[in-house]
C-alpha cells in the first residue's frame, strides 16, 4: 500500500515536471507584445465593493477594448506590500495600481528604485504631486456628493434624525460623513428645520465606528442603535458592514439606506428597495483611463486627478425605487445644488 | 536501543557487536553522516511539495471539468501542468535571477532575526512567543530615535538606531521575563497576552501625537529619515540588514556553546531545579534570555523599517511573531539550523509572490503549500516511517529540543 501511495506521488510529481517543458494551452498566454496591467491589493479581498473591486473593473474593461492583461496580487499583511510591488515590476506589469493611502511610502520607495516603471495610486496624494514623478495619483472629493446626499435624507426623514457610521476613523471614509452632515445642516438652513445628524460631528472629527469593512453583524447592531435613538435614514461608510444596515432596515420595516461608492442598486440589486440613493465614487474610468494613457504613451505620472462632481469623478446614484417617493420639489432642490457645487458658488465646507 | 538480550547475543554472534551511540556515529565518515543527517529534511521538502502538487492540481477548475466528462488524463495532464508551471515560477522567483536572490534574502533577513530570538528562548526552556510585541515596540523605538537624530551622518546614525531598536525590543521582552523571574508567571501566558497588549498599545500610540505623520489623521508615523535607512544594493531591495543579521547569528551560535553565560541558559533549559542546584541564578538567566530574545525581535521590526517598510502602521508587524515559532523549530533551536530554516521559508516566501503574480493561483493555496512543507519538515518521524530512513544517531543538540523540534 505504501509503495503503490509513494509511487503515485511520483508518478504525479514526474508527470508535472515533464509538463512544465511541452508548452500547454493551460498555461496563461503570454505574447511578448501584450500589456500587463496589475493591481496590489493591500489585503486578500479582491471584491470589497471598494476600490479594489473598482479598479479590477477598470482593468477588466481595458482587458475588453484594449486586449490588455489584467492581473492582481493579494496580501495576507502589510508585509507582503514591497514584495509584491517589487514582483509586478519584475513580472513586467506596464502599470501598476495600488490602492489605499496606506501604500503610499512603498509606493514611493518603489517608485524612486525604478524610475522606468509607471504606477497608480488611488486615494493618496503627495506633497506636492509631482514629488514622486512617475507615480499617477487619484483622489476623490466624495463630500460633494455626500453633501447631496445629506441635503436628500434632511429632506426625507420623518423622524428629523439621520444616522451615519463608518468602518474607521480615516479620512477616506470621514470625508462621506463631513459631506453628509454638511448636506443636511445646509438643509436646515434653507428649510429652518432642525434634523438632526447622528454618529458623526464635522467640528470634533468624532462619530461612529464599526473598527473594520468586512464585520456585517456588528453593522446591524451598530444600525439598530442608530435607529434606537431614532433615526430613519442611514448612511454606512464601511464596504460590507452596511450590508448589515440593510439587513436591520429588513427586520424593521421601516428606514432606508444610502449606499456609498457603487450604485446599491447595481451591487446589490435584491436589495434595491432600502436604497435611497448611492454616494459613488467613480473610480473605475479612473484605472481605464490610465491603462489608456499608458498604451499610448500619453502617460503623466506625479499628477493629480481629483474625482468631483464636475468632472464626474463622484455623483449620486439614480433614486431608482425611491423615484416617486422623493417629493419633485426636493429633487428640483438637489439638482440645483449639484449644479451650485460643479460652478463652485458654494462652498461646502462653511457648513460643518 | 531497546534490544533484548538474546537479540545482542545475536548479533555478537553474527559479528555485529553492539556499540554505543557515539561509537557508532563516529564510525561513520563525514559525507555519510552529512547524507544522513540531511536526508530527512530533504526528503521532508520533497514530499511537502508532492503534496502541495497534489493540492494545486485538485484546485485547477479544468481539473473538475474534464472528470466530469470522464477524460481522465486530460483532468491529470491539466493538475500536473497547473503543479508544474506553478512550482517553475515558485523556483524562478526565488533563485531565478538576481532580482529574485535578492527578492529572497529581503524576505529571509526578518523572519531570521525572530527565528533566533525565538531558538534563544526556548533553549533556556523559556517558551517565548512574544516576538510580536518585541518586533513592534523595536520598530516604535526605532522610528522615533531615527527622527529624533535626524541630520546625522549614516555611519553613526545607523548603528545608533539599530542599537535602540534592539533596547526598544528588550525592554517589552524583559517585561514577560521579570514576571517569570520575579513571580513564576507562565510565559506562555504572558508573552501571548503582551502581544495583545502591544498591537492596540501600538494602535493607540500611532493616533497620538508623538508617533502621528503631522497633517495626518492617519494612523502612521513619519517615514524614517533617509540617513538611518540602511543602503541598499541599487535597483535591488538587498540590503546591509542580510549582513547584520548573519552576524547575529554568529554571536547568538558563540554566546550559546561558547560562553558561561550559555552553557548557564541550556542548564536551565534542560533542567531549571538543577540549575538552581548548581548555583545558577535562575531568575536572572530568565531575564537575560528576555532581554537578548526581546532585543533580537526589536532587531526585526528596526531592521524592516529601515529598509522595506519605511513607516509603522498598525499591521506593521504582519505574521512574524509566528513565524518566529516556526523557523526556530524548523531551525531545531540552533542558531545555524535557523539561518537555513529562515532561508527555506524565506525563499517559499519570495517565491509565492512570484508565483502568485505569474499564475494567479489564489494566495490561500500558496499559504496551504507553505503550511504543508513545514509540517512535514518538522515531522521527521513521519517521513522517516515513510522512506525507512533509519534513525540518525542521537546528538547532543537533540536532547534539548526534544518536543519542540524531534
Amino acid at each position: 500500500m505504501k509503495r503503490v501511495l509513494l509511487l503515485a506521488l511520483a508518478l504525479v510529481m514526474g508527470l508535472s515536471l515533464s509538463a512544465r517543458a511541452t508548452p500547454s494551452h493551460f498555461a496563461t498566454p503570454v505574447s511578448a507584445k501584450s500589456f500587463k496591467s496589475c493591481l496590489v491589493l493591500s489585503s486578500t479581498v479582491l471584491f470589497d465593493k471598494s476600490f479594489a473591486e473598482a479598479t479590477w473593473d477598470g482593468m477588466l474593461e481595458a482587458k475588453k477594448k484594449l486586449h490588455v492583461t489584467p492581473k492582481y496580487l493579494t496580501s495576507q499583511s502589510a508585509t507582503d506590500w514591497a514584495p509584491n510591488l517589487e514582483a509586478a515590476h519584475t513580472q513586467g506589469c506596464d502599470i501598476i495600481f495600488a490602492t489605499g493611502f496606506t501604500f503610499a511610502d512603498v509606493v514611493k520607495a518603489a517608485a524612486k528604485r525604478h524610475p522606468g516603471q509607471d504606477y497608480a495610486i488611488v486615494d493618496y496624494s503627495y506633497a506636492p504631486p509631482s514629488s514622486v514623478p512617475n507615480v499617477r495619483q487619484m483622489v476623490y472629493q466624495t463630500d460633494q456628493a455626500a453633501f447631496l446626499a445629506g441635503y436628500l435624507a434632511a429632506g426625507m426623514t420623518k423622524t428629523g434624525k439621520i444616522g451615519t457610521f463608518g468602518g474607521q476613523n480615516i479620512p477616506t471614509v470621514t470625508i462621506f460623513m463631513d459631506g453628509f452632515a454638511e448636506g443636511a445642516n445646509y438643509y436646515n438652513h434653507v428649510h429652518g428645520t432642525h434634523v438632526q445628524v447622528l454618529g458623526w460631528n464635522p467640528k470634533t472629527k468624532t462619530g461612529l465606528f464599526t473598527g473594520d469593512f468586512t464585520n456585517e453583524a456588528k453593522g446591524q447592531t451598530t444600525t439598530q442603535n442608530l435607529m434606537g435613538q431614532g433615526a430613519d435614514i442611514i448612511l454606512p461608510v464601511a464596504g460590507s458592514v452596511g450590508l448589515g444596515t440593510v439587513a436591520a432596515v429588513r427586520n424593521a420595516g421601516k428606514g432606508s439606506v444610502i449606499w456609498v461608492d457603487s450604485d446599491g442598486c447595481r451591487t446589490d440589486a435584491k436589495d434595491c428597495k432600502y436604497y435611497l440613493t448611492t454616494v459613488e465614487k467613480i473610480m473605475t474610468p479612473g484605472a481605464f483611463n490610465t491603462i489608456k494613457a499608458v498604451m499610448k504613451g500619453k502617460f503623466k505620472g506625479g499628477s493629480l486627478y481629483t474625482g468631483t462632481l464636475k468632472n464626474g469623478g463622484v455623483n449620486i446614484a439614480p433614486y431608482h425605487q425611491f423615484a416617486s417617493k422623493v417629493p419633485t420639489k426636493l429633487k428640483a432642490e438637489v439638482a440645483g445644488l449639484r449644479k451650485s457645487i460643479i460652478k463652485g458658488k458654494l462652498n461646502i465646507n462653511k457648513w460643518k | 536501543m531497546s534490544e533484548s538480550p538474546e537479540q545482542l547475543q545475536a548479533e555478537v554472534a553474527a559479528g555485529n557487536p553492539p556499540q554505543t551511540v557515539t561509537e557508532y556515529r563516529r564510525e561513520q565518515s563525514f559525507p555519510v553522516r552529512l547524507l544522513r543527517d540531511l536526508a530527512v529534511p530533504v526528503l521532508a521538502l520533497f514530499t511537502g511539495l508532492l503534496v502541495g502538487a497534489i493540492i494545486i492540481g485538485l484546485s485547477a477548475p479544468d481539473f473538475w471539468d474534464h472528470l466530469r466528462h470522464g477524460e481522465v488524463l486530460q483532468a491529470f495532464g491539466t493538475g500536473a501542468s497547473l503543479a508544474g508551471n506553478a512550482y517553475y515560477w515558485l523556483f524562478k522567483s526565488a533563485f531565478g535571477s538576481r532580482q529574485a536572490w535578492s527578492e529572497t534574502g529581503v524576505q529571509t533577513v526578518p523572519l531570521l532575526f525572530v527565528g533566533l530570538s525565538a531558538a534563544f528562548s526556548f533553549r533556556g526552556g523559556f517558551f517565548n512567543i512574544g516576538a510580536q510585541g518585541q518586533f513592534l515596540f523595536g520598530a516604535m523605538t526605532a522610528v522615533l530615535m531615527a527622527n529624533h537624530f535626524a541630520g546625522m551622518p549614516g555611519i553613526i546614525h545607523i548603528p545608533i538606531v539599530l542599537v535602540l531598536g534592539f533596547i526598544g525590543g528588550a525592554v517589552w521582552g524583559s517585561i514577560a521575563g521579570i514576571l517569570k523571574a520575579r513571580t513564576g508567571a507562565n510565559e506562555v501566558i504572558t508573552t501571548l497576552m503582551l502581544n495583545y497588549v502591544a498591537i492596540y498599545l501600538v494602535n493607540w500610540l500611532l493616533i497620538t501625537p508623538i508617533f502621528q505623520r503631522p497633517g495626518f489623521p492617519n494612523p502612521i508615523t513619519s517615514e524614517a529619515v533617509p540617513s538611518a535607512l540602511l543602503p541598499a544594493l541599487p535597483g535591488y531591495r538587498i540590503h546591509l540588514g542580510v549582513l547584520i543579521v548573519l552576524a547575529c547569528a554568529i554571536i547568538i551560535w558563540w554566546i550559546l556553546f561558547r560562553t558561561t553565560i550559555g552553557f548557564q541558559l541550556q542548564t536551565v533549559g534542560a533542567n531549571a531545579a538543577a540549575a538552581t542546584y548548581a548555583g545558577i541564578s535562575v531568575a536572572w538567566t530568565y531575564i537575560l534570555i528576555m532581554v537578548i530574545a526581546g532585543g533580537l525581535a526589536g532587531m526585526a521590526g528596526t531592521t524592516q523599517l529601515l529598509t522595506t517598510q519605511t513607516s509603522v502602521i498598525p499591521d506593521f508587524a504582519g505574521s512574524y511573531g509566528f513565524d518566529a515559532i516556526t523557523v526556530a523549530i524548523l531551525g531545531r533551536l540552533h542558531p545555524i539550523g535557523v539561518i537555513f530554516a529562515a532561508f527555506l521559508l524565506g525563499s517559499l516566501r519570495s517565491g509565492a509572490i512570484g508565483m502568485q503574480s505569474a499564475t494567479s493561483l489564489p494566495y490561500y493555496i500558496i499559504i496551504v503549500i507553505q503550511a504543508v512543507i513545514i509540517a512535514f519538515m518538522t515531522s521527521p518521524h513521519l517521513i522517516r516511517q515513510i522512506f525507512r530512513v533509519r534513525q540518525a544517531a542521537a546528538t547532543g543538540s537533540e536532547s534539548f529540543s526534544k518536543g519542540w523540534a524531534a
